[in-house]
Formats: structure tokens, C-alpha cells, sequence
């Protein structure tokens, strides 16, 4: 077996592990789309970037950071519909990238696909622009989704957010390498972002978790893009910072699951348990 | 002759200045109390040399209402208040002309580190109409006028890395900052530090203005550094910061019994996490669009609520712009990027985030910004005929958001706001002023905070009078209330009890108050929105 495809079956190994662990019979359907999304993302990350231009890190990265994400995580434990969803798109975009030519044209398609779907598992709930616009912007919210999960104010207080905050440093850096750099599909990932929160009309009462889920497996995606080419050639100073790096992180990932498993049920109403 | 640019530039400084001085004495409608200390004091200051508390010339802090205000704000109030009288425009007048000047400045530093004209005047222009910029200039915000002395120590900066001498400017202005507002004596530290670290090699080669410098700053914050240790000091800090919140230390111990007090539990939970989240939280708190983008500060005094802190419209370009400060490898985008960041730092230590006034020296970074972007945009378009189209809408786009929050501050705001302004004093002093001759007591209430330094500052009462009449108290916090002075009462007032003294009394009650049948209401002074704020009544 090839390194490469080695590392994608354990990636879904442990994405598996981590969305049916300890849950109940009725999240299963859920669960076991949350693990396919993983294995999609890294379908999708190969045909966006195509391979001669993809280091070849970067769909494995982002399947894995999408597998530990505590954002997919939860949703593909306990909202079904969103994960089907997610899982949805990230297989049409696939199938959207590989054989539909032409950016305006793909970007158009998938535009559409997002607000049909969202329409389809959501509802719909018109908004003027007044009203839309701030609603837009607050997808962006670095407190919602860095360090509150999306929870107001009064809620309990959790230091554990939709995407890991020592994600943020690479998740600014991949934007910018994106737009700097120019790879193959660099477009469609800034059009996606763009176009994600649009769908805000849809659902205005849902949770910030399941509002912005748009931006799954997307903003993974950047973050492995700024990770992958931060660390491509490592000078001396470059390695150490990588190694405190990786322990930070993974001291990070084991936090938040012990914190989701041993203290979120014990602390009650947090936002979390839902 | 003047050069077109400088033509330019004098009729943005006239706008700025119209903008900032029109309508200031009554627009915000009322005076606040911090306003009404500052003024009073340096009035105080003016007549007797000595503060409204009798302290002679106080050069580390000013007792005021036991806040402990920074001197700073109030020695510059002095001038205007000896040039115009004790009255509502003379106490703003230090940060109206503090924001004046932070155009000029802005204009200035441009120049200095882009070297670019029409950068330089954009973004000048942008400041002067930006509602940030705008709002805390119109106010007697000690915040203003720190942000002012703040841009013009920096400014000297640049200009001493091409002349070593300016160097002492900058200390002069960083101590200025350092007197004047709290937030800025973190940022001042933070600020140098920076400019250290981005600027060693070019420090290096005025070493001797460093020194020099360095120890000008340090002979000028000689005075203060003692105060600092001070109990006072540090209360006024507690009291708003958030690592001496309780909850994270609760939930921090509460997790580590869960885990059985391991020694990976105690660290994976340490409160010191704890207060580091809560100072992220207040930190990204900065970048909410509502904030930025919609209403502004939550607090209505801090903002119009009309519009955010920036304009909508500049949110492209400020995005842009840090992108292509970076891309393009532009000189000083580094220490730029790095000024606008750690000026939100002291004000993410505190309890109310996101805090316009707290961050506010973070100012003019944002619109320096986003005119670099707009020029270079506008020079990347290649025809005279898709330039002229960009200009046309944005300018319309931007006049018309302009317009729109002009409109809202000058007819909605005041009326819907004088509450949080205290509006009403100033008529209830005029309505007593002109009545307390037949009365033998006046008693006011207090329900809506610190009447009596609205009796001294409209009265303009001889601070020496004041001194011998006073009765004081003051509470553990250190926070002083004046009951009484010359023949005034400060407080709840009760009608019941004052029914049974003799003599007659003038009152001035909250308008909830229930008024008995043997006192004679004379008067309701209401807050612009048409709301009762007191009830004059009388008892003879």
C-alpha cells in the first residue's frame, strides 16, 4: 500500500473512532456521513489542486484536520441533517470540480448547490439586506469560532471553540499564501468562502454551529494550505518551532476530547451538549 | 503659493475642524460627570492653583470623585477654560482640537512613512469624517486627547530614524499619554517595545538620541512611578479588569477536582488559561462586525449606534490593504499592522469589550490603511473611464453613509440619548439658581449620580467656598460622595421626613416619586425624549 493512502485509511479510522465513540444507536446514519466527509474532503482537496501542483501533504492534511475538527466532530454526532449536508456538497463540489470546465461556471453551480441545499434540509427565512448583511458578517465572528462555539453571552464559560484556536495562526496564513500564490483552484476556494455565509437567510434561528457549517470542510482546507507551505523547507529554527508546534496541537486535540467527554457533561447547559 | 496638495489639505483641516467644533457645547446634549469633573477641576485649578479637593497643583492623579483621574486631560483644559469661562464648550475643547490635530498628523505621518501625497490626504480625509475619530472628539474624552499625543509621538518617531533628535519629542508625547489616559500607559510600553524590536538597526545608528531620549521619558514619569505602586492606583485597575474574576478561578478548580488533581490536570486547567481566554475573548471581541461595521460601541454614549466604528464601505479595502501591506513588502507595514493590534490590547483586559474609548489610540492605523488600498486599487485601474466610475460611486457611497450618520447625530441622537448624557442637570442647577434665595435648604437627589459637581460647575462656585462647607464620605472602593454643601443636600431624598423639619425647602425629587398633598410641585424637568428626569417641589 502506498505512504499516502496508509495514512487516508487510518485518518478515517480515527474519524470513525471519534464520531461513533460512546454514541447512542440513533446517531449512527450521522456518524457514519460525518467519517465519509472525510474521505470526500480528500477527494475534494486532490481535484481542487490537482496533483501536480498539490504537495503532496495536502489532502491528507486537510481529511485529517477535518477528521479531529470539534466542529464536524459534533455536528456528525448529534445534527444529522447538517452532516448530510456537509457530506452532500463536499461529494457534488467533487463531482462538480472534476467535470464541469470553467470558472464562472463551476462557481455558479456551486452557488446554487448551496442554497438549494441549505434551502432543502433548512428552510427558508427572508431577510432584507438591512438585516442580512450584519447577519453575513458575523459568520466571521473570530470569538464564534475560535473560543465561544457561537454561545452568548452568559452562557457558560467555554475555552473550547468550533476550530481550534492554534489553528488560527495558519488559517490567516493559508488565506494569504492562497491569494499570493495563485494554485490551481485558489479561486474557487475564495469564492466559497465568500459565498458560504450567504445562505444566512436560511436559518436564522439555528445555532452558529449548524449556521455556518458552510464553511466546512473550507476552512480546513485553508488551514492545511497555510500548514503545508509554512512547513515545506524547514531550516533549523523552522524545525524546532515545528515541534513545539505539533505538541501544542496535540496537546490541544486531547483537550478538547477529554474536555467533551469527562467535563461538558458534567458542567451542564453549555452549548455544547445541545 | 500653495501647492494644490496643500490647498487639499487646508480644506480637509477646515472640514475636520467644523465637524468637531460645530454645535460642540450642545452636541452630545449634556454634559457626563466625568465631563463635569474634568472641567470643574481645572477651573478649580485655574482660580485657586489648588483641585476641587484643595490638593495644590496634583501632578500624579486627581482625586475627582475617587476615581483618580489622570492630571493630564485637566491641565489642558485649563487654557480653554481661562479663555472661554467654566462652561461646556471650553471642556471639550481639549479633545475637539486634539482631533483637529490628530488630521494634521495623520496627514504628516503618511507622508513620513509612504512618502505618498494622496495617501496622505485620503487618509487624513478619512479620519476626519470617520465616526470613530468623530464621536470621542466631540466629548471630553481623556482617551482623545492620549490618542492625540499617541500619533504625534509616533510620528517623531519616524521622523528621528531619519534625524536622531526628534527622538525627544517622542518621549515627550509618550509621557504625555502616559499622564493623561490609563489604556495608554500599557500601549506606551508595548509601543516602544515594538519599535525596538522592528526598528533595532535603525535605533542603533542614533543610539545616543535613544539615551537621551530614554532617559528624558524617564525623569518625566519620575513623578508618577511612586502613585503607581499606590493602593489607589491598583483599586481603579481591579475594578475593571477581568483577571480578578472569580468565575475562572472556580471553574478552574472545579475541573482539576474533577480530574482527580493530577499534576497534567492542574496544568491543562490553570486559571492563568483561563484569564489568557478571557483576554482573547476580549481581544477578538474588536473585530465583531456589529462593532465595527453596524452600531459601534454597545455603550450610547461611546457611540451613535447609527453606524459602526468604521464605515462599512472601507471594509474591502481595509482588508485589502493589511494584504497588500504585507504582499507588496511595503516599508513599515510590520510596525503599522503591529500598532493597530496591541492598541486593542489594554482595553481587552478589561470587563466591557468591545470598549471604543479604551482602544481608541489604535486610531488613525485603520483609515491609514484602507487609503493605501483605495490609491493603489485606483492606480491598478487602467482607464481614465473605469477610475472616474470608481470614484464617482465610492465617494457617492461614502458621502452618502456620511450623510446619513451626520444626520442621525444631529437630530436623533441627542433626542434619543440626553439619559445617558445626564441631561437635565444643567436645568435643574439654572431652575435652583434662580429660586434658592426663598428657600433656607435645598435638598437634590442623587439618582442619577454626583449632583453636586453640577451645582459647582454651573454655579462656577468659588472652590475655596466650596472647601470650607463640604461633608464628604467615601466608600471601600475609595469612591467619594459629597452629601452636602453651602446649603444643599445631596441624596435620597425622603419627602416624608423633610415634611416634618422646619423652614421652607426647595427639592428636587426623581419623577417616580410620589409627591404628598402638602408640597407644591413647581416644575418637571424632562431629558430631550420628553421623559420626566426630575420633579421640582417645594414645601413652605
Amino acid at each position: 500500500m502506498k505512504r499516502e493512502t496508509l495514512f487516508l485509511v487510518l485518518i478515517i479510522f480515527l474519524a470513525a473512532f471519534l464520531r461513533f465513540f460512546r454514541l447512542e444507536s440513533s446517531g449512527y446514519l450521522s456518524a457514519f456521513l460525518g467519517t465519509l466527509t472525510v474521505l470526500t474532503t480528500d477527494f475534494l482537496v486532490k481535484e481542487l489542486f490537482r496533483k501536480k501542483t498539490t504537495r503532496y501533504p495536502l489532502p491528507a492534511s486537510s481529511a485529517f484536520l477535518l477528521a479531529i475538527s470539534p466542529w464536524h466532530f459534533h455536528l456528525s454526532r448529534c445534527f444529522v441533517r447538517t452532516s448530510t449536508k456537509i457530506f452532500l456538497i463536499t461529494l457534488t463540489t467533487f463531482l462538480l470540480l472534476r467535470f464541469v470546465k470553467g470558472r464562472k461556471r463551476s462557481l455558479f453551480l456551486f452557488l446554487i448547490l448551496l442554497l438549494v441545499s441549505s434551502w432543502i434540509f433548512h428552510g427558508l427565512d427572508w431577510l432584507s439586506l438591512r438585516e442580512w448583511l450584519p447577519v453575513y458578517l458575523e459568520h466571521f465572528n473570530l470569538n464564534s469560532l475560535f473560543l465561544t462555539a457561537g454561545g452568548g453571552e452568559g452562557e457558560l464559560v467555554t475555552d473550547v471553540g468550533l476550530l481550534y484556536l492554534i489553528e488560527l495562526p495558519f488559517l490567516l496564513t493559508g488565506g494569504y499564501l492562497l491569494i499570493k500564490l495563485k494554485p490551481r483552484g485558489w479561486w474557487f476556494i475564495i469564492g466559497w468562502l465568500l459565498i458560504a455565509p450567504l445562505t444566512a437567510s436560511f436559518h436564522r434561528g439555528a445555532p452558529f454551529i449548524v449556521r455556518a457549517a458552510n464553511f466546512l470542510p473550507l476552512l480546513q482546507i485553508v488551514t492545511s494550505f497555510g500548514l503545508v507551505n509554512f512547513w515545506q523547507d524547514m531550516s533549523r529554527i523552522k524545525k524546532l518551532l515545528f515541534t513545539v508546534y505539533s505538541l501544542l496541537f496535540t496537546m490541544s486535540i486531547f483537550y478538547f476530547f477529554h474536555y467533551y467527554f469527562v467535563h461538558l457533561p458534567l458542567e451542564g447547559s453549555g452549548f455544547w451538549l445541545n | 503659493m500653495m501647492s494644490f496638495g496643500n490647498k487639499l489639505l487646508l480644506i480637509i483641516i477646515i472640514l475636520a475642524a467644523f465637524l468637531r467644533f460645530y454645535k460642540l457645547g450642545s452636541n452630545p446634549p449634556a454634559l457626563y460627570w466625568d465631563e463635569v469633573s474634568l472641567g470643574f477641576n481645572a477651573y478649580s485649578i485655574l482660580q485657586t492653583g489648588r483641585d476641587e479637593h484643595n490638593e495644590r497643583l496634583p501632578y500624579n492623579r486627581f482625586i475627582a470623585f475617587g476615581d483618580f483621574k489622570p492630571p493630564g486631560y485637566i491641565y489642558f483644559a485649563v487654557p480653554s477654560v481661562a479663555l472661554f469661562g467654566l462652561n461646556e464648550f471650553a471642556t471639550r475643547f481639549p479633545s475637539a482640537l486634539a482631533g483637529v490635530v490628530m488630521v494634521v498628523m495623520t496627514y504628516l505621518l503618511i507622508k513620513e512613512l509612504f512618502g505618498k501625497e494622496t495617501v496622505a490626504l485620503l487618509g487624513a480625509f478619512l479620519l476626519s469624517i470617520s465616526p470613530w475619530a468623530l464621536h470621542m472628539s466631540r466629548a471630553a474624552f481623556e482617551a482623545n486627547l492620549a490618542a492625540g499625543f499617541n500619533l504625534l509621538a509616533i510620528f517623531f518617531f519616524f521622523k528621528a530614524l531619519k534625524r536622531g533628535r526628534w527622538l525627544l519629542l517622542t518621549a515627550l508625547f509618550f509621557a504625555l499619554t502616559f499622564y493623561t489616559f490609563n489604556s495608554n500607559r500599557l500601549l506606551m510600553l508595548l509601543l516602544l517595545l515594538g519599535m525596538l524590536v522592528f526598528y533595532f538597526k535603525d535605533l542603533w545608528q542614533i543610539k545616543k538620541w535613544l539615551i537621551l531620549g530614554g532617559l528624558l521619558g524617564l525623569v518625566l514619569l519620575l513623578p508618577l512611578l511612586p502613585y503607581l505602586k499606590t493602593r489607589e492606583a491598583r483599586l481603579r485597575f481591579d475594578e475593571v479588569n477581568i483577571f480578578s474574576n472569580l468565575e475562572v478561578i472556580k471553574l478552574s478548580n472545579k475541573r482539576i477536582s474533577t480530574d482527580g488533581h493530577t499534576l497534567v490536570a492542574r496544568v491543562i486547567h490553570h486559571r492563568f488559561l483561563g484569564h489568557f481566554f478571557n483576554f482573547l475573548k476580549g481581544f477578538f471581541s474588536f473585530f465583531d462586525p456589529a462593532f465595527l461595521f453596524f452600531s459601534g460601541d454597545a455603550n450610547p454614549r461611546l457611540s451613535s449606534q447609527a453606524v459602526g466604528e468604521l464605515y462599512l464601505v472601507e471594509l474591502p479595502f481595509l482588508l485589502a490593504g493589511s494584504y497588500y501591506l504585507f504582499a507588496k513588502k511595503q516599508k513599515h507595514a510590520k510596525f503599522l499592522i503591529f500598532w493597530g493590534l496591541v492598541a486593542l490590547v489594554p482595553a481587552s483586559t478589561a470587563r466591557e469589550v468591545p470598549h471604543a474609548l479604551r482602544a481608541l489610540s489604535v486610531l488613525p492605523v485603520p483609515q491609514i490603511i484602507t487609503s493605501f488600498s483605495l490609491i493603489n486599487f485606483f492606480n491598478s485601474l487602467r482607464t481614465k473611464k473605469r477610475r472616474l466610475a470608481f470614484v464617482t460611486c465610492y465617494s457617492l457611497l461614502v458621502t452618502g453613509y456620511f450623510l446619513y450618520y451626520q444626520y442621525f447625530y444631529y437630530f436623533k441622537y441627542p433626542y434619543l440619548y440626553s439619559g445617558e448624557w445626564q441631561y437635565g442637570y444643567k436645568e435643574l442647577v439654572q431652575e435652583v439658581t434662580a429660586r434658592e434665595r426663598d428657600y433656607d435648604k435645598v435638598a437634590i437627589t442623587d439618582y442619577i449620580g454626583r449632583p453636586y459637581i453640577y451645582f459647582l460647575f454651573y454655579e462656577r462656585y468659588e472652590p475655596a467656598k466650596f472647601w470650607q462647607t463640604v461633608a464628604r464620605g467615601r466608600d471601600w472602593f475609595g469612591f467619594q460622595t459629597v452629601f452636602a454643601f453651602d446649603k444643599y443636600r445631596f441624596g435620597n431624598v425622603n419627602l416624608e421626613s423633610y415634611l416634618a423639619e422646619p423652614g421652607n425647602i426647595l427639592l428636587a425629587v426623581r419623577p417616580e416619586k410620589e409627591i404628598p398633598r402638602e408640597l407644591h410641585q413647581l416644575k418637571i424637568i424632562k431629558k430631550l425624549n420628553g421623559e420626566p428626569q426630575f420633579i421640582l417641589v417645594e414645601k413652605r
